[in-house]
């Protein structure tokens, strides 16, 4: 159980949390070969096991463009197989996405810059091979699904928009330049780029007429056990956490107010059934609902704004902009909506990092694991429960509940 | 001692349950007087018994009682002992110093690394919350007598005079800070202080203002740089701060000005005060306060400066940066050409469109009565 954080001064650290027994989690830093980046923080990172499970697969995309594949081992040995830069990042962009496939490593900038870079196992001199693809400017969060198939990307004034992985890279610019001349001249925002195959609509104007303005912030795939890539969730930077069926229609299917203060900065679907965790610009971290969309319940304590969450299937990571890593217990919702929530997330343990972290990610297998998270799958599946819930029921008999009440009047007594 | 004493509140007689109550408590004092007297008599004798009974009963306050912090800087021995040895006797890895590598990349480490003049002070522009009264202009005129450097500028009432959007042309301008007084019910109430280039944003709750014209006996300032006494600034948070405002003052003091400027933490609450120092003996010296005395509380640290909400603006359409065309040779080139155009102007700066909040305080946040946070 590892989790792997990295911070604005470029360093990697392994999290192991022990929350059993007297030792406190262990946080500590990796011991990298090679010097680490100068001046470069982490910005996005992303982890994988690889079919051989004690080896993971690390990409770290840092602040000057560096882009790096390490090798993890079970003893926490790591290796640099790879480094490439992103030359087309410019000054006061970032990186916005990171994955890592099996064979690849798709990573995504703000001004647009899409890269897919082929893992090569023996780590050659030759710089790797990559695939380049340009997207939009102005982008906040870019999104590879589970199955690999679609990646989503959205931000400032950039609507929510999903394309198809391997018609992305297939276009050429030309295509893309002579569909945005012909675009511009009329309805800009409809047609839709070559390889992209959704993009959402704005919401109705409000109830003075207004434009909403489109400020996504946060993006997340709500992945199903099919590995279903057609529900996805948006945070905007006014608070608002959007659900999005991309087999129904364009316009948002649910729109919540959740953030109290400033907008969403992460969303992270969680390994409970119908959880999302949900932070905002000011110290709250919130688990969400999917089915409703209300709060069930917040982490107390907190002082920073939460920056990057990471869930597994026993505890949920987060890393804050006041310096702490914090480990949280989580609970799953009610059973039916709206019930009271019976038992709160707390923060079991928090570990100040000496410099402020910006990523963690869990190092486990995400795609087993994720619940059915899509209602519909859940709708048929909850039919078919119901109708086994009554056939195993026993019948009760009237003498047993009428003596049931009675003892229960008698303690009431005493 | 008898297993039970008699306590006067059975007596029913008020009078009489008075009279035997409070010669009770005259007994006590008494009894305590006399043995304060029998131990100065002692200890007048003999200095070594009253060092003991002093080392020994020590008080415990909230402040030596303080909560752990993990965040705490302190020296620590290991790493002292390794910088002894040096960097060519070590066989294995030198101690990283992860809190000196985030220290020295922290937004104010431009101040502590600059090359330029040391008596220069740096430009900090001091302005109000729209529509202030007096009690406020008082209060900023007072302020640009503390900090060398300082300007005041009246803050103009409308839509495009938000506080980012100030900052942002005061940075163009060449400012490195930036001070705003809030005022509430015509009385300055909290500052926020903002580092300039990108940096962070500390709003403080102002209280206990005293200007120089009420303290009784007030020396006078000179425009002699002062020096700066930072007490008690331990945690992270707290060290951030205590940087940032060294920032606001110039490097090198003169100390033939003889004035101090004492920012002091205690339990949270920074303690401002300006002072003239003279030396009447080696050992003594005197103190006299100029300037205003006033007490700031931290309740936010954002990082960058504050976000201009601006919700209305005119959506822009779908834009590539991006041009794939392009080899990367020419990449390279572009980029190196850009870069020297960088480096001759200095980059606008745009007040960002979303606080981020670095530490807010919060209610929940102080467990017990102990819990501090500079």
């Amino acid at each position: 159980m590892r989790f792997f954080t990295g911070d604005e001064l470029g360093n990697l650290k392994i999290l192991r949390p022990k929350l059993s027994g007297p030792d406190t989690s262990n946080l500590e830093q990796l011991n990298r070969p090679t010097e680490k980046p100068e001046n470069a923080g982490v910005q996005v990172l992303s982890a994988r096991t690889q079919r051989d499970p004690s080896v993971t697969l690390l990409a770290a995309g840092y602040s000057n463009g560096i882009a790096e594949l390490l090798t993890i081992v079970e003893d926490d040995a790591i290796t640099s197989l790879q480094q490439w830069t992103e030359t087309r990042l410019k000054n006061g962009q970032r990186y916005v996405g990171i994955h890592c496939t099996e064979k690849n490593v798709l990573s995504c900038t703000s001004n647009g810059a899409l890269r897919m870079t082929a893992i090569e196992q023996d780590s050659s001199d030759t710089a790797p091979t990559s695939l380049t693809a340009s997207l939009p400017t102005r982008l906040c969060d870019w999104r590879l699904s589970e199955n690999q198939n679609t990646f989503a990307y959205g931000g400032d004034e950039v609507d929510l928009s999903v394309w198809d992985t391997e018609r992305a890279f297939q276009n050429r610019v030309e295509d893309l330049t002579s569909s945005t001349a012909a675009a511009k001249k009329r309805k800009r925002n409809d047609t839709l780029f070559p390889g992209e195959i959704w993009r959402a609509k704005n919401l109705p104007n409000d109830n003075l007429g207004l434009r909403q303005p489109i400020r996504i912030t946060a993006l997340c795939y709500l992945s199903a056990s099919s590995g279903s890539n057609h529900h996805l969730l948006t945070g905007t930077q006014l608070g608002f956490v959007r659900r999005y069926d991309t087999r129904a229609s364009r316009r948002p299917t649910s729109d919540w107010k959740i953030a109290k203060v400033g907008g969403v900065e992460t969303l992270e679907q969680g390994f409970n059934l119908h959880e999302v965790f949900v932070s905002d610009s000011g110290s709250n971290l919130f688990a969400l609902d999917l089915r409703n969309g209300r709060v069930s319940y917040s982490y107390k304590g907190l002082a920073g704004s939460v920056t990057s969450i990471a869930p597994s299937p026993t505890f949920m990571v987060s890393v804050a902009r006041d310096r702490y890593c914090r480990i949280h217990s989580t609970f799953p919702a009610p059973e039916q909506p709206g019930q009271q929530q019976e038992h709160k997330g707390e923060v079991l343990e928090k570990i100040f990092t000496k410099s402020t972290p910006t990523v963690v990610v869990w190092d486990g297998d995400h795609s087993s694991t994720k619940p059915i998270a899509s209602s519909q799958e859940l709708e048929e599946g909850d039919g078919d429960s119901d109708e086994d819930v009554w056939d195993n029921m026993e019948e009760v008999d009237d003498d047993g509940e009428v003596q049931g009440s009675k003892t229960t009047k008698k303690q009431r007594n005493d | 001692m008898p297993p039970s004493r008699f306590e006067p509140s059975i007596i029913k007689n008020k009078i009489k349950r008075e009279e035997i109550a409070n010669k009770n408590k005259k007994a006590k004092s008494q009894d305590k007087l006399q043995r304060r007297l029998a131990r100065a008599k002692l200890e007048a004798n003999d200095p070594t018994a009253k060092k003991k009974r002093l080392s020994t009963n020590v008080p415990r306050t909230l402040d030596n009682m303080r909560e752990f912090d993990p965040s705490f800087l302190t020296a620590d021995p290991s790493s002292s002992s390794q910088t002894q040895d040096g960097p060519s006797s070590s066989p294995g890895e030198p101690a990283y110093d992860e809190n000196a590598e985030d220290l020295a990349s922290d937004p104010f480490a431009a101040y502590f690394n600059s090359e330029e003049d040391p008596n220069i002070p740096p430009k900090v522009l001091i302005t109000t919350s729209p529509k202030a009264s007096k009690p406020t202009y008082e209060f900023c005129d007072e302020i640009v007598g503390i900090f060398p450097g300082a300007e005041f500028i009246r803050r103009k009432k409308g839509k495009g005079f938000e506080v980012g959007r100030i900052a942002g042309w005061a940075a163009g301008r060449g400012y490195k800070h930036m001070v705003v007084v809030n005022e509430d019910m015509k009385k300055p109430n909290a500052i926020t202080l903002i580092h300039l280039p990108n940096g962070p944003t500390a709003y403080f709750k102002l209280t206990s203002i005293e200007l120089t014209k009420q303290i009784y006996g007030h020396a006078r300032a000179t425009p002699h740089n002062p020096e700066l006494v930072l007490n008690n600034f331990v945690t992270r948070l707290g060290h951030t701060v205590g940087r940032m405002f060294q920032t606001l003052f110039p490097p090198l003091p003169e100390f033939q000005g003889r004035q101090v400027v004492t920012l002091h933490n205690q339990r949270d609450f920074l303690f401002f005060r300006r002072h003239r120092y003279a030396f009447r003996s080696p050992e003594k010296v005197a103190l006299q306060e100029i300037g205003p005395r006033f007490t700031l509380k931290l309740r936010s640290l954002r990082k960058g400066i504050p976000a201009v909400f601006n919700l209305a603006e005119e959506p822009k359409g779908l834009e590539f940066d991006v041009d794939d065309l392009k080899s990367s040779v020419e990449e390279t080139l572009d980029s190196d050409e850009n870069k020297q155009n960088a480096s001759e102007a200095p980059e606008k700066v745009i007040p960002p469109k979303q606080d981020d909040y670095l530490w807010k305080w919060k209610p929940e946040l102080e467990t017990t009565r102990r819990t501090f946070f500079l």
